[in-house]
């Protein structure tokens, strides 16, 4: 018994190793981690294979609860990573950026916009130069409405941040002041020009929560007054992870 | 199933295994320490190198975090070993309060995160000192052996014991090289500990998904309330003490001293933590672990968000 016991947990550990290998290289480690933590699941992978591959060798009793605690959560784990997300809107995850989003700026109507994403834009909301704050945007995410916004003639622009892993994410939106609110649908992934203006407002961040998300943070005064909100393919990543302070920004 | 709860359960098991892929390698990193700790280091050597007073030994255990920084959940791991070692338990409970907050990485990301805000930087570690040092004093009155379960029987000791041991090494001193059996053993504490994590997880998950999100709202308004409710999300989320930060930064509408409570409290409690405090220690020091922290960053919290109006 204690032959099997080792073995099993042996190989326990072994398969969690290879998955957290595999999962390094598959398309969804963004739905869970940060991607700049690879490099630090892929040790863990390989220390895990290595250790677990030695524990093989030994004989142990086996620990039922902890057999099955690894095994329940190993199922619940595949599941997740097999089933189609029906939290995200994105598509195959092939989707190309179009030529012009490749430079910094975007030009509508004869005037420049930069491009930056809204954890970018919430630090210059918060802490920003005058000059940043007056500069011409372009900014994606989704679009959140409720009445209160309808009435105002304002929808909130949606995108989530994340700093670790998917339980720390935050969620950064900015009320946006446009002429047809009503066009856009909750969910839609927008792109938005515009300038930061102050539009006060009672909003509280429950009312503008992204399901599964911790927390939303929404400026104290500002929101966007937008020169053009255009409907676009959810981006392949919709989540942001970086978060630069000057031009070029991560957009 | 239908399309919402279909939802629900998706972000449930995606909120589970995040956790977890985002503490695995800590909690290796914890195992193989101990591991490695267990086999090359001979009982009492370490106590050798460690202050004799019992202020100077705390005060020693709050900075090593500094020399051997580590996130709350590789840190216990590394203080049941200690513990197991004769390391006295005022210098380990308090290296295992204060070693996820008082570590370079972890305060340069409040740093960050408050945006250069020194005041919540000095404050985080002012308030995890203050806990560190109590919980070490109040669980140093007691013999280490005594704060874990069968601490009598150090179980992978092999000093050629012939107990009855369920770890795999040899006992009899057998063929494999120390090494080897190092590693095997950090596969097994890699699996004790990790089945403690898991649970913290699932239960972490099921109330993240599950809480309704207007909830946080009601407490915001009163500095009492908001500190409570802070204190009971961070209990709730276990985020790691290097991301929770930025987490509780977002928390903009809240009094300051609740954002404080939040990134004081959950590296020291939260549900992972209480899971895997139960699998390592006493019921009594569990008890210790849990409230004594929780009253002190209550109290303390409170206090300064009075004070700053």
């Amino acid at each position: 018994m204690s032959k099997i016991g080792g073995l099993f947990e042996g190989c326990i550990v072994l398969a969690l190793g290879l998955a957290m290998s595999a999962l390094v290289r598959a398309d969804s480690y963004w739905l869970y981690l940060h991607p700049k933590f690879k490099w630090l699941t892929l040790t863990a992978g390989i220390v895990l294979i290595i250790v677990g591959g030695i524990a093989l060798l030994y004989n142990r009793r086996p620990n039922l609860s902890r057999i099955l605690i690894f095994l329940a959560f190993s199922t619940l784990a595949a599941i997740g990573y097999f089933l189609p997300n029906p939290t995200s809107s994105a598509t195959s995850g092939l989707l190309e950026e179009v030529p012009s989003q490749k430079k910094s700026r975007i030009v509508l109507d004869s005037q420049e916009y930069i491009k930056i994403n809204l954890g970018e834009l919430y630090a210059i909301s918060e802490k920003g130069l005058q000059e940043e704050r007056t500069a011409p945007y372009v900014v994606r995410g989704i679009v959140k409405r409720n009445l209160e916004l309808d009435k105002r003639g304002q929808f909130v622009l949606l995108r989530v941040f994340m700093w670790c892993c998917f339980a720390d994410a935050v969620a950064v939106g900015f009320r946006v002041q446009c002429d047809q609110p009503d066009e856009f649908q909750d969910g839609q992934w927008v792109r938005v020009y515009g300038r930061l203006q102050q539009l006060p407002t009672l909003l509280t961040e429950a009312t503008v929560r992204v399901k599964g998300i911790l927390s939303t943070a929404l400026p104290r005064a500002d929101g966007i007054v937008a020169a053009k909100v255009e409907k676009i393919e959810p981006p392949p990543i919709p989540f942001m992870f970086e978060f630069r302070k000057s031009e070029p920004y991560a957009y | 199933m239908n399309s919402a709860l279909d939802q629900d359960f998706y972000i449930f098991i995606t909120v589970v295994t995040a956790i977890f892929l985002e503490a695995a390698p800590f909690l290796l990193l914890g195992a193989l320490v101990s591991s490695f700790l267990e086999v090359y280091c001979p009982q009492d050597r370490i106590g050798k190198f460690l202050p004799k007073g019992r202020i100077t030994g705390v005060l020693f255990g709050l900075g090593a975090g500094m020399l051997l920084p580590t996130c709350e959940c590789g840190v216990v791991p590394i203080v049941r070993r200690l513990l197991l070692k004769n390391v006295p338990a005022h210098v380990a409970a308090a290296y295992m309060l204060a070693a996820p907050v008082i570590n370079p990485i972890v305060l340069v990301s409040t740093y960050v995160a408050f945006r250069g805000d020194i005041w919540m930087v000095l404050g985080r570690v002012g308030v995890v000192a203050l806990t560190a040092v109590t919980g070490g004093l109040w669980l140093g009155r007691m013999d280490p052996l005594l704060l874990v379960p069968h601490g009598e029987h150090d179980h992978i000791g092999h000093q050629g014991s012939d107990l009855d041991c369920d770890c795999g090494l040899d006992h009899e001193g057998g063929s494999q090289p120390r090494f080897i059996g190092a590693l095997a053993h950090t596969a097994w504490e890699f699996l004790d500990m990790g089945k403690y994590l898991i649970l913290g997880c699932l239960a972490a998950g099921l109330i993240k998904t599950f809480l309704p999100s207007t909830i946080l709202t009601v407490f915001e308004s009163n500095l009492f309330l908001a500190v409570a409710g802070m204190m009971l999300l961070a209990i709730i989320v276990s985020v790691c003490s290097e991301a929770d930060s930025f987490v509780a930064a977002s928390f903009w509408s809240f009094p300051k001293a609740a954002q404080l409570s939040f990134i004081t409290i959950g590296p020291m409690v939260d549900l992972k933590l209480i899971m895997m405090y139960t699998g390592v220690f006493r019921r009594r020091v569990v008890f210790v672990l849990v409230i004594l922290p929780t009253l002190v960053v209550f109290i303390v919290s409170t206090l300064l968000g009075t004070i700053a109006g």
